[in-house]
């Protein structure tokens, strides 16, 4: 045992100073890592935004898209030419109770 | 020769020392200005533009959308002007090189020109693909109206910044516009992003909104106006339907109109939301409003008698007549054939201050509060300053002013249980309870009426032909002669209707206004009550309101 431990107050600084050596030294690679963690995640929130975006716009289009084919005139319209139909008058309604 | 060296060690020395202490210094005590301004060159705040809340029917169809846009921009001091493909850019943002060449030059100390806005991302990618120096493009949301002309009344429309201008955009600015986030990025030398370093705040983006609007029905309603003012040559026009129960406008229209996709098709006369802006005399469609303020507040009943013989009376210098003499009546009658005779020997013997408070219970004369900007107030006229004439006048609808949506809420009352509703273009929950604010009239009284206007319907009514083949309509007509300049223009008319469908169990309210209708027919019943009637045959069927006349098995 090296001389300068014989002390018991001596071997109990020596385990402090260890301790906190190996401390700093996990802490700083756990730093590396956290700050790995916050790149890579700064990477996907801005792929997110992106892909959030992207998904907005085909939103926006598709929305667009259903309303001129949901077009109440070109339904009408579909509905007396291709279909051949026809508001009923009032003697062909029936209501049933 | 020693020396010589000694020489030559103490120059290095100094100039390493020099150089060393120069080091030290800027490290030390100039760090954190240089640092500001390596910065300041470097690293930029950018904003990350939020969208902006999309607008709904009730029944999720979509009446505003924003989409993003390419817009060119450049930054004017990059530019080379002379370059072959300068004219080409000119060419496709559609400008002659020489006005771009001054535009550039003009701003030359600028950072930042926008060139054209809202673009197609087809001229984008041939502008992109001229590879000019300090020309970028940046996406940009645009707004789309799918509706176009058919709802732009109500919806409104927003700048080039996307700012709501009118309509619902307007109202609703603060909730559907989104909040820009911040965040900071890198750039290069040419002011490119290289980099983002870190968000300053997140973005949020605006909330959609959901209108009270039936898409299927103010289509209906649009093309019945339009028909109508075709047909009769008229000049102007509006409607405004509610759900009679909640109060929610399930459409609104206006004629003229204007295509808020293309700002060419807009001016004053085109964008006014005339339901709310446009004041006229309602004529005879007060009378039910005078007649239940009678029957609420005095003696009478429906079939106290009223004695309109010969047909017309004299106040003061004006004589008021019927078309003829419709002799002894009863209120009902009176209603039904719209006596002025006998509505003006009525209020006769009714309290100045009873008519005035009753009227302004109804709602004349304040803004019914809809969630719609530009809504005036109209103007009710004061009781010590009414003459004899003024009051008959004000009983049968002269010299008082009202908007479509105040007449819509005065008759509203008649289906909400006497009491005053709550007009709101939101979408309300659906099992929302019916909004009762305050006591008009009693609900005997609002029924009383109602079934008295059911009859305005039938034959011998003023709006007999208004009749439908499957709904029963009540309502009320008003030909009210327009006011100008050099007193009320016998030739000029405002012809109204105001009513409800199916008169069994109200669903429908409507209020329909026709200006200036040319021709051999100008009157409410005429004009404006088919309108209505036509609307209903439609709308009711996709509301699934069974008919009421059809055979019943």
């Amino acid at each position: 045992m090296p001389v300068f431990l014989y002390s018991p107050r001596r071997l109990l600084a020596f385990v402090l100073l260890l301790s906190l050596a190996l401390s700093v030294f996990f802490s700083a690679l756990s730093v590396i890592s956290n700050v790995h963690a916050v790149r890579t995640g700064y990477v996907e929130l801005n792929q997110l935004y992106e892909e959030e975006n992207r998904q907005l716009q085909q939103h926006g289009r598709l929305l667009l898209e259903r309303s001129v084919l949901l077009n109440f005139y070109r339904l009408e319209a579909i509905a007396a030419e291709e279909l051949g139909m026809k508001n009923p008058n009032a003697a062909q309604v029936e209501v049933l109770e | 020769m020693k020396f010589r060296l000694l020489l030559l060690g103490l120059f290095l020395f100094t100039g390493i020392l020099a150089v060393g202490g120069r080091l030290v210094y800027l490290q030390l005590f100039e760090r954190e200005f240089l640092q500001t301004k390596g910065n300041q060159l470097a690293i930029r705040t950018r904003s990350i533009e939020a969208h902006r809340g999309f607008i709904f029917d009730r029944h999720q169809q979509v009446l505003a959308v924003s989409t993003p846009v390419p817009s060119i921009w450049a930054k004017p001091g990059l530019v080379d002007t002379t370059s072959p493909s300068f004219g080409q850019l000119a060419l496709l943002l559609g400008m002659s090189s020489d006005s771009l060449r001054t535009y550039l030059e003009r701003y030359s100390d600028r950072e930042f020109v926008y060139l054209k806005r809202r673009i197609t991302p087809d001229i984008e990618q041939r502008v992109k693909a001229l590879n000019l120096d300090g020309i970028y493009s940046r996406m940009e949301y645009r707004r789309y109206y799918p509706a176009g002309e058919v709802t732009s009344h109500v919806i409104g429309l927003t700048d080039v910044d996307g700012f709501g201008q009118e309509g619902v955009e307007l109202s609703f600015d603060d909730s559907l516009r989104g909040l820009n986030g911040r965040k900071k990025v890198l750039r290069d030398r040419r002011g490119l992003a290289v980099a983002d370093l870190e968000y300053l705040s997140d973005r949020r983006n605006g909330k959609d909104l959901s209108l009270s609007l039936d898409l299927r029905i103010q289509y209906i309603a649009y093309r019945e106006l339009q028909k109508a003012i075709k047909e009769h040559s008229a000049t102007s026009g509006s409607i405004i339907l509610l759900d009679a129960f909640t109060g929610e406008v399930l459409a609104l229209v206006n004629q003229p109109s204007y295509n808020p996709n293309m700002t060419s098709s807009m001016n004053f006369v085109r964008m006014r939301n005339r339901v709310l802006t446009d004041v006229f005399e309602p004529g005879s469609t007060i009378k039910p409003l005078v007649v239940s303020a009678a029957l609420q507040n005095t003696d009478y009943s429906m079939d106290s008698l009223i004695d309109t013989s010969p047909g017309f009376i004299r106040l003061s210098s004006k004589i008021i007549s019927d078309p003829l003499d419709y002799g002894v009546i009863d209120l009902k009658t009176l209603l039904v054939k719209s006596s002025q005779v006998g509505i003006a020997r009525l209020v006769q013997n009714l309290d100045d201050e009873m008519v005035f408070n009753s009227l302004a219970h109804f709602g004349l004369g304040r803004p019914t509060g809809i969630e719609l900007p530009g809504e005036v107030v109209g103007r009710l006229p004061d009781p010590p300053y009414m003459s004899e004439l003024d009051k008959a006048a004000l009983a049968y609808g002269y010299g008082i002013n009202v908007t479509s949506i105040q007449l819509a809420q005065a008759y509203l009352t008649f289906v909400n249980q006497g009491f005053t509703g709550r007009i709101s273009i939101l979408k309300q929950p659906d099992d929302h309870p019916r909004r009762q604010i305050y006591p008009v009239i009693s609900q005997p009284v609002a029924e009383e009426v109602l079934s008295a206007l059911e009859q305005v319907v039938e034959d011998g009514g003023t709006a007999s032909r208004a009749r439908n083949a499957l709904y029963r309509i009540a309502g009320k007509t008003g030909t009210v002669r327009k006011l100008t300049t050099s007193g009320y223009d016998t030739s000029s008319h405002l012809a109204l209707f105001a009513g409800f469908v199916p008169a069994s169990k109200p669903k429908l309210l409507g209020v329909v206004v026709i200006h200036h209708p040319k021709g051999s027919v100008v009157s409410g019943g005429q004009v404006a009550a088919p309108v209505f009637s036509a609307i209903a045959h439609n709308a009711l069927r996709l509301l699934n309101v069974p008919p009421d006349q059809a055979r019943s098995l």
